[in-house]
């Protein structure tokens, strides 16, 4: 083989897997085949279809596959099923069956893991555990018992993202006129509920000469206003739980004021309760610039937002603690603008392997990310304009708040340094705040090591996806993934010089594998390296096996 | 009292000064007070907010001294009475609200309500405000396989008085949620059917699939593969397949009733059409009871050519509709029964073309043509309604009409129908018979319409309240749209408004909230005690009446 031809299939890999990983956690790639003659379609696929809780067979239930069309059919009685006439094919196979989530299938777990199937000669039946859905339901009182109805209730639920857990809102409804609520069709799992606000009687929230009008603030099961105090809620599957809590009506309160600085008429308010959620609170708008809304008591981030014609932004925010009326508040907007500098040290030993790839990306600018620290603010990514001769790059539109700063270099190229305003942004969260910023000053170098990962598994089983992760000892938190379908497939890491610990597993899509507390317990299955600038190393990584 | 449209506008519209009575140390002005109680059990109804606002904008007056600016609340204590002081000189409507009851206006029929006057000589107070606990019915929709039917409609049809007539019709709408359960809350005692449209949730997952694939008509299925066009006919609790056999729900006030349904699938079949005009739409309707309803379960493909299907759709008798558009002409319309048999056969019965219809709309004494006015047209027997516009000359946009009886009225801000005549068609009072000869209408409108206040007394002449006042036109099967309606008020005052010149008869009647109002048959033995009225254009007129009882 040709150096140049090596070279080309480095790669492209590289590039597949990382983008890969960041649309999608986990696909595997479904291939699509040539129509087969009849002749060939002389297979059958069987198997049964059952409850992975109770064990008993799931009777119509519609299963699916994919060979040239979809074919579907149902399971019987006894939960079977069969298909006929199939070509020798690969193929992935979903059950869909009201009521149940098909195993390894997950509306929250953000990846499907499907089941893939190798039809041939040798296809002995399958068996599908469908994961019954479980339920949560609940009734809302006030402090005397008496139901509350047309009260919103939240759902959170859990999802692991990129190694991290991390909450998110999952669905609303109303108190029906019994005050009850009820959350069908939820995936086992762990859950937060909330009810509120909701205001106690409907009149006009903002006339004058009205005493303390009361409310019902946003209340996380069991009762509790902060989100850090809510229970989490376990459901196992097919369970139905019953969580009834009751609300304390309380005073509320009219913040009234003005905002300044951005485009006349033209902003929006969003109030935020100390978990980051916005809060739906009665609000009006008096004029151009002004402003009232209705608040419940306990803490809360009044964010403004305001975009003129040309796309610019203008933001502010206030925090605010109601115990009485606040009038005449001003909220000052301002644009934010962080200029990006980048300095690239081209420093890989020549190679002929690299030769070209590093003359090729010295022209580029970096792409930051902005990672939002808080539950307040959302993570931005850095923008840039121009061309090839003249790049601007700059963090623009960024809300005030503390950010971890990454720097989204897929290849060879990684930071030195990011400083700002004295400090590395490596190390220490970029503080953004209003008004003009000294820039970012990023130095990237490109004399990584690489490595050549080859994952061995006790198993014969050789078509297994696999991810490989690489963690840092200096930093834990940000771990490096790579991906493939095969383990006849080696992996490729570019990799800053440090202490690394790597792990391969089936599937990351569950795994809190950003957590080291949660990695702890598979630390003497890693394979740890010690890497040097510009080294080229291959190492061997087990497979690790996640019992249930 | 006509009562607002919404009570919950009401709601929105009231300041709240729960206690705050007291805020004004003098008691110069006048009380209403009474007690809610539960129309069950006749106890007291404890927690209740109580609003009361101004019938009138004049009666609202921010710089009152006695302080009601728009409105006030009271909540009702254990004793389930309620006190408002200081209510200045006006009339009120009163409307009560409380978990687990109806939001309720006072002695509330239909859409109108007592209102509570207040005054000198007017009594307000020992108000007794009947409040009826809800009525529910909820259910749970399943297959015959036990699977929760998602996503389908369900359909609350009331039996009752509509209109002066007893008919049955729809009252509310929803959807299954995806535990196959539906719920109507807040329902006012009656009787109910439950209908439910709806396809199988194996359906509904082909449907998707057909629509993200683009492929037509299904997969290359094998001998032995799911067969998923199927569909649930249209089901009336409970578990009927004709509106002749549905069960009927009669609730009666506070009741939960339960209507869980079990649908079984069928073959479901499809229409294709092809060789129309572009821009022809289609639509499938069923007769659910005596509404036409569009079928939710039929899905509908239209290609770039212009030819439609329609796939699930349960044997059974169908309406279809047609309506295609082009730039040069007016919209024609077409429409064609059709039958599928149990087996599938397609039986197109013969169509039936729109007559074409137009002409001119003009305002009396003006040469500026009207805007933002409708002139609607309902069909006598079928009620279905069509609405047509007028363009920037004062014409109308060409339409068509169906061959039959259509009662006709106007929406608009600057008058009333004052002549209606027509070429090619018959017109008497009211209502206009259309054949298959073009129409050519010549309307005018003018600002003729007046209203009628009034008393009801009994014979002893002391003032009724809560009487039903009904304005009854000479040849009532012809102008069943200027019949006009109100309830007395707590003083026996009424006030009709919109009224139409003409010869009238205006009867006022105790106990008569349950009359077919606009049948003569039932309203002849009130006429001969009733008031016979000329009203004259744009004269407001005062009048007494005396009260009659629907009791014999």
């Amino acid at each position: 083989m040709k150096p140049s031809a090596c070279l080309l299939t480095w790669w492209r890999l590289l590039f597949a897997t990382s983008l890969l990983f960041t649309t999608s956690p986990l696909a595997p790639q479904i291939g699509r085949y040539n129509p087969p003659s009849p002749a060939e379609a002389k297979y059958s696929l069987s198997g049964t279809i059952v409850n992975s809780v109770t064990g008993e067979p799931v009777s119509h239930a519609l299963v699916q596959i994919d060979v040239q069309t979809q074919r579907m059919v149902f399971s019987d009685g006894e939960g079977h099923f069969l298909f006929a006439h199939l070509p020798r094919i690969q193929t992935s196979l979903n059950v869909i069956k009201p009521g149940f989530i098909q195993e390894g299938h997950s509306e929250l777990g953000g990846g499907v893991r499907q089941v893939m199937i190798s039809i041939g000669l040798e296809t002995s039946p399958i068996t599908v555990k469908l994961i019954p859905e479980a339920t949560i339901e609940g009734r809302i009182t006030d402090s005397s018992g008496e139901p509350l109805d047309n009260v919103p209730v939240k759902i959170f639920s859990f999802s692991i993202q990129e190694g991290i857990r991390k909450k998110r809102d999952f669905r609303q409804i109303q108190t029906d006129e019994d005050g009850e609520f009820q959350f069908s069709e939820l995936p086992p799992g762990d859950y937060i509920v909330s009810a509120g606000p909701s205001w106690k009687d409907l009149s006009d929230p903002f006339q004058a000469g009205g005493t303390d009008r009361l409310a019902y603030a946003q209340m996380f099961y069991p009762g509790v206003q902060e989100l850090a105090d809510a229970t989490v809620i376990h459901v196992a599957a097919a369970k139905h739980q019953r969580n009834d809590f009751s609300l304390n009506a309380s005073p509320s309160f009219v913040v009234s004021g003005s905002v300044v600085g951005g485009v006349a008429g033209r902003f929006s308010l969003q109030f935020l309760n100390s978990a980051g959620q916005e809060m739906s609170i009665a609000q009006r708008r008096d004029g151009t610039e002004g402003f009232r809304a209705r608040l419940t008591a306990g803490p809360c981030l009044l964010k403004v937002n305001s975009q003129d014609d040309q796309g610019n932004h203008f933001y502010g925010q206030v925090e605010l603690n109601p115990s009485r009326d606040i009038r005449g508040l001003q909220i000052a907007m301002s644009q934010t603008y962080i200029p990006i500098t980048v300095q690239r040290l081209e420093l890989r030993e020549s190679s002929p392997e690299f030769r070209g790839a590093s003359d090729r990306v010295l022209n580029r600018p970096v792409s930051l990310r902005l990672i939002s620290l808080d539950p307040f603010h959302p993570d931005i990514a850095s923008e840039t304009k121009g061309g090839p001769e003249n790049w601007t790059s700059a963090i623009t539109n960024v809300e005030y708040g503390r950010y971890r700063v990454e720097v989204n270099e897929s290849d060879v190229w990684y930071a030195q340094s990011i400083l700002h305003e004295g400090t590395d942004l490596r190390f220490e969260p970029l503080v953004v705040g209003p008004g003009a910023s000294q820039p970012i000053d990023v130095v990237l170098r490109n004399d990584s090591a690489s490595l050549k990962v080859a994952v061995v598994s006790a198993s014969e089983q050789q078509e297994t996806a696999v991810a490989v992760f690489a963690i840092a000892e200096q930093s834990p938190a940000k771990p490096v993934v790579r991906q493939l379908f095969s383990l006849k497939q080696a992996l490729y890491f570019s990799l800053p010089p440090g202490k690394y610990s790597f792990y391969a597993f089936e599937d990351l899509s569950d795994l809190e594998y950003a957590n080291p507390d949660v990695l702890k317990k598979f630390s003497a299955s890693a394979t740890v390296v010690e890497l040097q600038t510009n080294q080229k190393a291959s190492i061997a990584c087990t497979l690790i096996r996640r019992t249930e | 009292m006509k009562r607002l449209a919404v009570i919950h506008y009401i709601f929105t519209a009231v300041l709240v000064i729960a206690g705050a009575a007291t805020a004004s140390p003098t008691d110069d002005g006048f009380r209403i007070t009474g007690i809610v109680v539960n129309t069950s059990n006749s106890s007291p109804v404890g927690n209740c907010q109580v609003m009361i606002s101004p019938t009138l904008p004049a009666d609202f007056n921010p710089q009152s001294p006695q302080g009601v600016p728009r409105g006030m609340t009271v909540t009702t204590g254990g004793d389930g009475r309620f006190v408002f002081n200081n209510v200045p000189i006006g009339k009120y409507s009163l409307v009560a609200r409380r978990n687990g009851f109806r939001t309720q206006a006072l002695n509330e029929h239909d859409e109108f309500t007592s209102a509570v006057a207040v005054g000198p000589d007017k009594d307000s107070q020992n108000i007794v405000f009947r409040l009826q606990p809800s009525a529910s019915i909820t259910g749970r929709v399943e297959d015959e396989f036990g699977d929760p039917v998602a996503n389908g409609q369900v359909i609350l049809f009331h039996h009752g008085l509509l209109l002066g007539k007893v008919s049955t019709h729809p009252r509310a709408s929803t959807n299954t949620g995806s535990v196959g359960t539906f719920h109507f809350y807040r329902l006012p005692p009656g009787e109910y059917f439950v209908v439910v449209m709806a396809r199988p949730w194996y359906a509904q997952y082909r449907q998707q699939v057909l629509f993200s694939s683009n492929d037509q008509p299904a997969p290359g299925a094998e001998e032995g593969d799911a067969n998923l066009n199927a569909t649930f006919p249209i089901t009336y609790f409970s578990g009927a397949l004709d509106s002749a056999s549905a069960t009927p729900i009669k609730l009666r006030p506070g009741d939960r009733f339960v209507a869980d349904m079990k649908l079984n699938s069928e073959a479901g079949f499809g229409l294709s059409i092809r060789g129309e005009e572009p821009n022809t739409q289609f639509m499938i309707e069923s007769r659910v009871f005596d509404m036409s309803m569009f079928m939710p379960q039929a899905s509908v493909w239209i290609d770039e050519k212009g030819a439609t299907d329609f796939a699930g759709i349960p044997p059974g008798r169908y309406r279809l509709r047609q309506r295609t558009t082009t730039e040069e002409s007016a919209a024609s319309e077409r429409r064609q029964d059709v039958e599928i048999s149990p087996d599938g056969n397609v039986e197109y019965r013969k169509p039936a073309e729109g007559t074409s219809v137009k002409g001119t709309l003009a305002l009396e004494g003006s040469n500026q043509p009207l805007h933002e006015t409708i002139i609607q047209f309902e069909e006598r027997d079928t009620h279905d309604v069509v609405q047509a516009h007028l363009n920037a000359k004062g014409e109308f946009v060409p339409f068509q009409l169906f061959p039959g009886v259509f009662q006709y009225s106007a929406f608009s801000r600057q008058g009333v129908i004052k002549s209606f005549t027509a070429t090619g068609a018959k017109v008497r009072g009211g209502t206009i018979e259309v054949g298959l000869s073009p129409v050519i209408l010549n309307v005018t409108m003018a600002d003729v319409a007046t209203s009628i206040e009034g008393t009801v007394h009994s014979k002893e002449g002391k003032p009724i309240a809560g009487a039903m006042v009904v304005l009854i036109p000479d040849d009532p099967d012809h102008n069943q749209s200027i019949f006009r309606r109100d309830q007395s008020d707590t003083d026996g005052t009424f006030l009709l408004r919109v009224v139409m010149p003409g010869k009238y008869t205006l009867v006022a009647i105790q106990d008569g909230w349950g009359l077919e109002w606009s049948k003569m048959d039932v309203m002849r033995r009130f006429l001969q005690y009733g008031e016979t009225i000329e009203v004259k254009p744009s004269q407001s007129m005062h009048t007494r009446v005396k009260v009659q009882s629907a009791r014999e």
